[in-house]
């Protein structure tokens, strides 16, 4: 009996002592590593940050009357906010707070240790990039204090202190991605870079990309701007349409699917804008665009014959019934009667499940430099850079978009006609060549994705300024919409933080920025307040 | 020379006592002459006989534990006497922590006990069910009355904001896993649009494994002061399961049956004057009902009523026992096949087990058992998936029966992507099934080497897996889009427990001291491999072999959790009126920090038997008076993985990894709920009336709140941390009466009740609400908690109202504005409730009820507020009467001397957005929801031993049973039943109790059977 009352008791005491420790070691969570290689960070992080811009999209690209909404009244028509209890709006923040978030500091991070530095550059980049759209989506953000252990509540950094820092970012990004010593290797960060596949230069030139942009959008800050050094930044960075950044989908399942594609049928109910058709079929501009039958969804109507000849624009917040049914416009999707998408349709323009999406391209850049040069006075330089963006504009869309739609078959652009067209729109002498003309290229190219950069355009010029002495309006064609009654009779300039990161666990910070006023989304933004 | 009676007067009896609650012979009942000497003890098989006794003479009948009878003899040779148990036998044992039985009057904390046969007669599949107002303080919540359905258990309200609230299970003297399978394990989880999120499944909560059959006695330990020596996973309190064992003496072979019918008896109500359509206008794409009124000569279909029907069940039971006084045995099958009232759903279960109980020599008996569960069920899709809201939501113009095209398709009304499935269609073409194969086994040993010491080791494991399958079919509206969908997983749940302990005993003149140290070994493991995969390539063959592979995904959960313990008890009894017991545990948990993983927890009571002073033993009518104290406290570790950062793959194209919503916590501790209570037990007149009274009150700290939302700035979305706090108290009382005690007729009433407040009153990081996102079932509603509220709360977005209480109205259309901040808009704790059960015994007549009825508590009925947001509520059918909501409006006069009274007027028929956008769901909170429910009631009639031993001698008991499930509900609430859970039992914290979103109600049984002994 003492024995086995003994051997009880020295199990016991074994158990406790000697083998506890390792018998309860059992909590790393078994079912994922707790550091990965520091590629395997960059892939998801590239689709969340390109998620993000989309998704946001879906409320911005009405405000800049990319599209209209097919029924009346829509609340982002009338330049609305989303629903209060909503988090509509506020995707970039998620993808940069929390996709990014700590995953793009620990990429950086374990980069740093192994001598990566294009990754370590590229982790830069992203995180310019990343903060400049949240603020500028946003206005005030977290930025000092974000990621910090142990804090739960945040204060928020006003726009000015996150674009000192979004410059420094890309200074660093430079730094980094100028360098070839240690083990930066192209093979190894281009199995998890779905942009460029790891090409340090092009990366070099995207940072040099996201300055050009930064320091472009303070063109109302008499003190902050100047114009040659986005110049200059334009001219190191992108080069021509190889250096474009591009993400593409694999396209199977709504996880991995683009999200303008018809298989996530998230635009179903969005149709171009009265504005933009008006812009592409010479209404506006006195030529017709060869690229509306590849950016612009046409109407079922066949006239003499000819599928996909007519184009109708819906108006903001009138609804496509303003016209009989033949004559309502196809969705992006390319179906008629805002149909519904699926994983078998076939899209049009950007909206196909498995398309590649803009993030940054050639011609951008040169309108942005074109703008620079023409605020500068430098219509010579500003001409050339105009002309250079709306030629490689309409490459990239003739490249990127010609071929089969749901609705039928569109052609790429001929040389006849993309010739006819540069003669249209391109003057022959710089002093014909106008703030408006650049902006509104600027517009036509960046349609339907580069909806944040377009946003902050329209802000920049209060959507309905004229510059200079020109006498049309920049945004030539635009109409004002009626507003939405918590507007209170003013324009949107910014959205609500995320609703439920911030509204409901951080509104104590809210509330010295203003951010618990319902009209808070109509107060300007730093970016654009000329001083 | 003495006087001797007439040789004529005097005679032989013979006869059986039966123990009343199982109708099988009792032996060692002590038969006595009144008065005289002349007595016998009843033998093996309860059969007894008496000599020398005198028509007219009293016969005594006692037995510890049961209730004493007493029997004239009458002209007849032969007795049949009926013992019932005493449910408050001073003297009687029960089972407590440990499984060490002890005297129920030295408890110092407040322990309910049922019978096994009370469980067994209320034909419940799922024992746990069977409980429902039998034990003050306990409320059970089921999510369906549809089979299968699993059950939530809540002993002493939430004690935990963000974990599991459910009691610990202990069978035979171990942990006894209660799991409910989780949708989070299924591979469909990680893609937004296919994820289940516990909202639109049930899977069943494994306790419901238990054959009740097999149950001898159920044991409900509420608070942390009677279950600390349990440890860690008993907090909220230990349902402690003692199955039955042979008994010794000649073999025994019992049969039992049950079939049974059940039935809708209450059916939800749409009207039939307005057709589909928006604004007054029809439009048949549309599945809102504000379109023109139908034509008077429309065919309109009362779709609801024959989509039910009754569902067939049948039971068989089988168990053999018997033994010497060496060995006993018991082996028993049981076969359920359940039915439902409606299709596609069902149940199948089978259960298998064996006993031995041994003893080897004088100091060594064993004891083993080992129970197989097979068990299947055929489910149906809850709440937005569920057929009921698409039964509701089906056009009465069309018949709803006819659900597929001549060539067998999906016969669909119109092209609209928001076109409900067809309830046939969802119910017979979605396919949704969960198989569990579970075996489980207790071996222990007692040593017993002297009298003064004893040694108890008990070993054994708990394993199952579930099979869940879950097809959504490709033309379903669930998974058109998606060209179909199917979850297909396997999960495996294992537990190894180890427990073994010392006891001694002794006792020093009046003071009995009893010494309890030991320690128990807890590891828990859990593994699930889930597919998924959507677009079949053949659209008939579901599986995943039958999806191409880039859509298909998988997803595997490995979870395990170590707990060791170490526990020590010391017992002294002085004299048998004062016991007092003081315990102590001390856990080691694996999912805490290493360095800060162990943690104690002390407890102590004492109960003061007052009747057992030799002064109050002299008032005979005084039974038992007794005080008692208790103090315990409860420590709960975190889930697993808290602690560390773990990254995620990421099903984005390319794939890679990311840190999931929750961000580590390094710093977690155990969370601490300390718990007092007090009580006293009073019986009167040999225990005809009985008081018990208990008042607790626990009081929790350092929760430990998982899926706490937090500013993204942290760089995630969800956090576990330690902070809040929140009390809970509550009174119970329990009152038995024997009104009536006659030889032929006996009547036993027993009543609980239960009040509870609770109240959270601290959130971490100023947080204002506290809520679990998967029972944000329906609309802007979920179970929030809220600083200052009770625990119980449910929040919502409410009408956004002046200072002065006043709706405020947007002066632009009329209609009210909503808040946008989420206040409390209901809460589900009652203001009591009450179980009353009644017994009657006439002859060989039983005829038991238990009655169930709860006083307030808020129910939200949100399928009436779906039914009236979509035109469809018989509310609506005013449509047309313009109406001006009452209220002043917000024109910035709102909060003057002087608001805007308002008075603009509309038609609501032609305003839609009047019933779909600005109804706020806190109208549709039924408040002070009180009901009586008949919960089950039997009747039964034991056939007499002495009429079996003429007929059929080798029948030893036989007994046919009525019983009446859920066979009446009285209620002010309006919708089909309230207390149907939102979610499933898997949802933690609060849970989805008084949520009502398209839930299938309790339907009514009748159950029809008989019992057989050999």
């Amino acid at each position: 009996m003492k024995k086995i009352l003994s051997f009880i008791i020295i199990t016991g005491t074994f158990l406790l002592s000697t083998g506890c420790e390792d018998y309860l070691d059992i909590n790393r969570n078994p079912n994922g590593p707790q550091e990965v290689t520091a590629y395997l960070y960059l892939g998801p992080m590239q689709q969340e940050f390109v998620a993000g811009i989309q998704w946001d999209s879906r409320f911005t690209g009405y405000y800049t009357q990319n599209y209209a909404y097919y029924s009346t009244n829509y609340a982002y028509d009338l330049m609305g906010t989303p629903a209060w209890t909503s988090d509509n709006g506020g995707q970039m923040w998620r993808s940069v707070y929390w996709k990014m978030g700590w995953n793009l500091s620990d990429m950086i991070r374990i980069s740093q240790a192994e001598k990566r530095w294009d990754l370590v550059g590229i982790g830069y980049a992203m995180r310019a990039w990343g903060w400049m759209l949240v603020t500028d989506h946003h206005g005030p953000i977290i930025l000092k204090e974000a990621f910090q252990p142990g804090l739960y509540q945040f204060n928020y950094d006003n726009e000015n202190v996150v674009y000192t820092e979004v410059l420094s970012l890309c200074d660093s990004a430079i730094k980094y991605l100028n360098r070839t010593d240690g083990i930066v290797s192209a093979t190894f960060t281009g199995k998890g870079d779905q942009i460029f596949a790891g090409n340090r230069i092009r990366w070099k030139r995207l940072a040099w990309g996201v300055k050009a942009l930064a320091l472009n959008h303070l063109s109302n800050k008499s003190t902050l701007y100047d114009p040659d050094k986005v110049i200059s930044a334009v001219d190191s960075s992108m080069t021509s349409n190889s250096d474009n950044a591009l993400i593409g989908f694999l396209g199977t399942l709504s996880t991995d699917a683009n999200f303008h594609g018809p298989l996530r049928d998230n635009f179903r109910y969005a149709l171009p804008s009265k504005f933009m058709v008006n812009l592409m079929d010479g209404t506006t501009l006195g030529t017709p665009d060869p690229r509306i039958r590849l950016m612009i969804p046409p109407t079922p109507n066949i006239v003499n014959g000819v599928a996909g000849a007519k184009y109708s624009g819906v108006t903001p917040t009138l609804g496509y019934t303003t016209y009989p049914a033949a004559d309502r416009p196809y969705n992006f999707y390319g179906l008629a009667a805002v149909g519904q998408g699926s994983n078998t349709t076939t899209g049009f323009y950007l909206f196909r499940n498995a398309g590649k999406f803009p993030l940054m391209t050639y011609p951008e850049l040169q309108f942005v430099k074109a703008e620079a040069a023409f605020r500068k006075g430098d219509k010579t330089t500003a001409l050339a850079a105009y002309s250079n963006g709306v030629s490689a504009a309409i490459d990239f869309a003739s490249s990127n978009y010609a071929g089969a739609t749901t609705w039928g078959t569109v052609t790429a652009i001929t040389a006849g006609e993309k010739t006819a067209y540069l003669a249209g729109v391109v003057p022959a002498s710089e002093t014909n060549l106008t703030m408006s003309a650049i902006m509104i290229q600027k517009y036509i190219h960046l349609y339907a994705w580069g909806c944040p950069e377009t946003w902050l355009d329209m802000r920049r010029f209060h959507y309905t300024d004229t510059y200079g002495t020109e006498t049309t309006q920049v945004y030539n064609g635009y109409v004002q919409p009626p507003l939405a009654a918590e507007n209170n009779g003013k324009v949107i300039y910014r959205m609500r933080p995320m609703y439920n990161s911030e509204y409901v666990w951080n509104s104590a910070s809210l509330e010295p920025i203003g951010g618990l006023a319902t009209d808070y989304h109509t107060k300007v933004i730093w970016q654009v307040i000329p001083e | 020379m003495l006087f001797q009676p007439a040789a004529a007067q005097t005679k032989t009896v013979t006869g059986f006592v039966i123990d009343a609650s199982t109708n099988e012979g009792l032996p060692g009942v002590n038969v006595v002459a009144k008065g005289t000497s002349i007595g016998a003890i009843t033998r093996a098989d309860g059969s007894f006989t008496l000599n020398n006794v005198n028509q007219g003479q009293v016969l005594v009948f006692t037995f510890i534990g049961y209730l004493a009878k007493e029997v004239t003899v009458g002209e007849a040779n032969r007795l049949e006497v009926n013992l019932s148990p005493d449910i408050l036998s001073v003297g009687e044992v029960i089972v407590t922590a440990l499984g060490i039985k002890e005297e129920r009057k030295n408890l110092g904390t407040a322990v309910t006990e049922v019978k096994g046969n009370d469980v067994i007669q209320t034909q419940r599949i799922n024992f746990v069910d069977a409980l429902q107002g039998r034990v003050a303080g306990m409320t059970i919540n089921q999510s369906s009355g549809l089979p299968g359905a699993s059950s939530q258990v809540v002993i002493r309200g939430i004690s935990s904001l963000s974990q599991s609230n459910e009691p610990l299970y202990i069978v035979d003297g171990l942990p006894y896993n209660n799991r409910t399978f989780t949708t989070n394990s299924l591979a469909s989880a990680t893609i937004s649009g296919p994820s289940l999120e516990n909202r639109y499944t049930d899977f069943t909560n494994r306790a419901a494994d238990i054959n009740p059959d097999d149950i001898e006695s159920v044991t409900v330990l509420k608070g942390p002061e009677a279950t600390s020596l349990y440890g860690v996973d008993a907090s909220n309190g230990a349902i402690i399961i003692t199955t039955k064992r042979g008994k010794a003496g000649t073999s025994r072979i019992n049969y039992s049956n049950s079939f049974s019918i059940v039935k809708i008896i209450k059916y939800p109500d749409i009207q039939r004057v307005y057709g589909q359509g928006n604004y007054g206008m029809t439009d048949n794409t549309s599945f809102n009902y504000f379109g023109e009124a139908y034509a008077s000569d429309s065919v309109l279909y009362n779709n609801i009523k024959p989509f039910f029907h009754n569902g067939f069940t049948q039971r068989h039971n089988l168990s053999m026992d018997g033994g010497t006084d060496k060995v006993s045995y018991r082996v028993s099958m049981g076969f359920n096949d359940v039915g439902a009232v409606i299709d596609g759903a069902g149940q199948r279960k089978i259960n298998l087990s064996n006993a031995l109980h041994g003893t080897l020599n004088k100091w060594l008996n064993y004891d083993f058992s080992l129970a197989y569960t097979n068990d299947f069920v055929d489910g149906v899709f809850k709440s937005t998936y569920g057929p009921m809201i698409g039964l509701l939501r089906w056009p009465s113009g069309d018949d709803a029966e006819n659900y597929l095209n001549p060539d067998g398709t999906r016969r669909k009304l119109s092209t609209s992507s928001s076109e409900f499935d067809n309830p046939y269609f969802n119910v017979n073409k979605n396919d949704y099934w969960t198989k569990t194969n579970r075996l489980t086994n207790v071996t222990s040993l007692n040593i017993n080497p002297t009298e003064w010491l004893l040694v108890v080791g008990k070993v054994g494991f708990d394993f199952y897996s579930n099979q869940n399958y879950i097809l959504r079919h490709p033309e379903s509206n669930l998974a058109y889009s998606y060209g179909g969908m199917l979850d297909d997983a396997v999960a495996n749940n294992r537990s190894l427990n180890i427990e073994y302990y010392a006891n001694f005993k002794k006792e020093f003149g009046g003071l009995n001291v009893d010494v309890k140290a030991g320690s128990t070994v807890y590891d828990y493991s859990y593994k699930s491999v889930a597919g998924f995969g959507q677009g079949f390539l053949d659209p008939n063959f579901a599986s995943l072999n039958n999806i191409p592979p880039d859509k298909q995904r998988t997803r595997s959960v490995l979870q395990q959790r170590r707990v060791v313990g170490v526990f020590g008890v010391i017992n002294l009894n002085y004299n048998r009126f004062l016991n007092v017991q003081l315990t102590a545990r001390n856990d080691w948990s694996s999912t805490l920090p290493l360095d800060n993983n162990s943690f104690a927890y002390p407890g102590a009571n004492f109960a003061l038997i007052l009747s057992e002073i030799p002064y109050f033993k002299n008032f005979s009518w005084l039974s038992l008076a007794k005080i008692r104290g208790a103090y315990g406290m409860a420590r709960k570790d975190p889930p697993p993985y808290g602690v560390y950062p773990a990254l995620e793959s990421q099903a984005t194209t390319g794939g890679g990894y990311a840190y999931g919503f929750t961000g580590p916590n390094p710093l977690l501790t155990a969370e601490k709920t300390t718990s007092k209570e007090a009580g006293i037990e009073v019986r009167l007149f040999r225990s005809r009336i009985g008081l018990d009274a208990t008042y607790y009150k626990k009081e929790s700290v350092d929760q430990i709140i998982s899926n706490l939302r937090l500013s993204y700035g942290t760089g995630y979305v969800l956090s576990v941390m330690n902070g809040g706090t929140m009390w809970n108290s509550g009174l119970e009382l329990q009152l038995n009466l024997v009104p009536v005690d006659k030889v032929d007729f006996k009547w036993e009433l027993m009543a609980n009740f239960n009040k509870m407040w609770s109240k959270l009153t601290y959130l971490p990081t100023g947080l204002k609400e506290f809520y679990n996102s998967d029972t944000w079932i329906y609309g802007n509603t979920r179970n929030g908690a809220i600083t200052g509220e009770s625990t119980t709360t449910l929040s919502g977005l409410r009408y956004l109202r002046n200072n002065n209480g006043d709706i405020l109205i947007n002066p632009q259309n009329g209609t009210p504005v909503r808040n946008t901040v989420w206040e409390a808009i209901g809460d589900r704790n009652p203001d009591f409730t009450l179980g009353i059960i009644n017994r009657f015994n006439y002859k060989n007549l039983e005829l038991s009820m238990l009655i169930d009825t709860r006083r307030g508590g808020d129910v939200l009925n949100a399928t009436e507020h779906m039914l009236v947001t979509t035109g469809l509520s018989n509310q609506t059918l005013n449509r047309y009467e313009p109406v001006v909501v009452k209220g002043v409006l917000q024109d910035g006069l709102e909060n003057t001397a002087n608001p805007t009274v308002n008075n603009i007027q509309i038609i609501p028929a032609l305003n839609s957005g009047y019933y779909y956008s600005n109804i706020a769901e806190e109208d549709f909170v039924e408040k002070d929801v009180n009901w009586i429910r008949m919960k089950d009631i039997t009747l039964s009639y034991n056939v007499p031993k002495s009429l079996l031993a003429s007929k059929a001698k080798f029948v030893k008991g036989f007994s046919v049973f009525v019983t009446a499930t859920d066979l009446f509900l009285i209620t002010n609430y309006t919708g089909l039943d309230p207390v149907i859970l939102g979610n499933n039992a898997a949802v933690l914290g609060s849970g989805s109790a008084g949520m009502d979103y398209g839930n299938f109600p309790l339907p009514l049984g009748v159950n029809f059977g008989f019992k057989v002994g050999f």
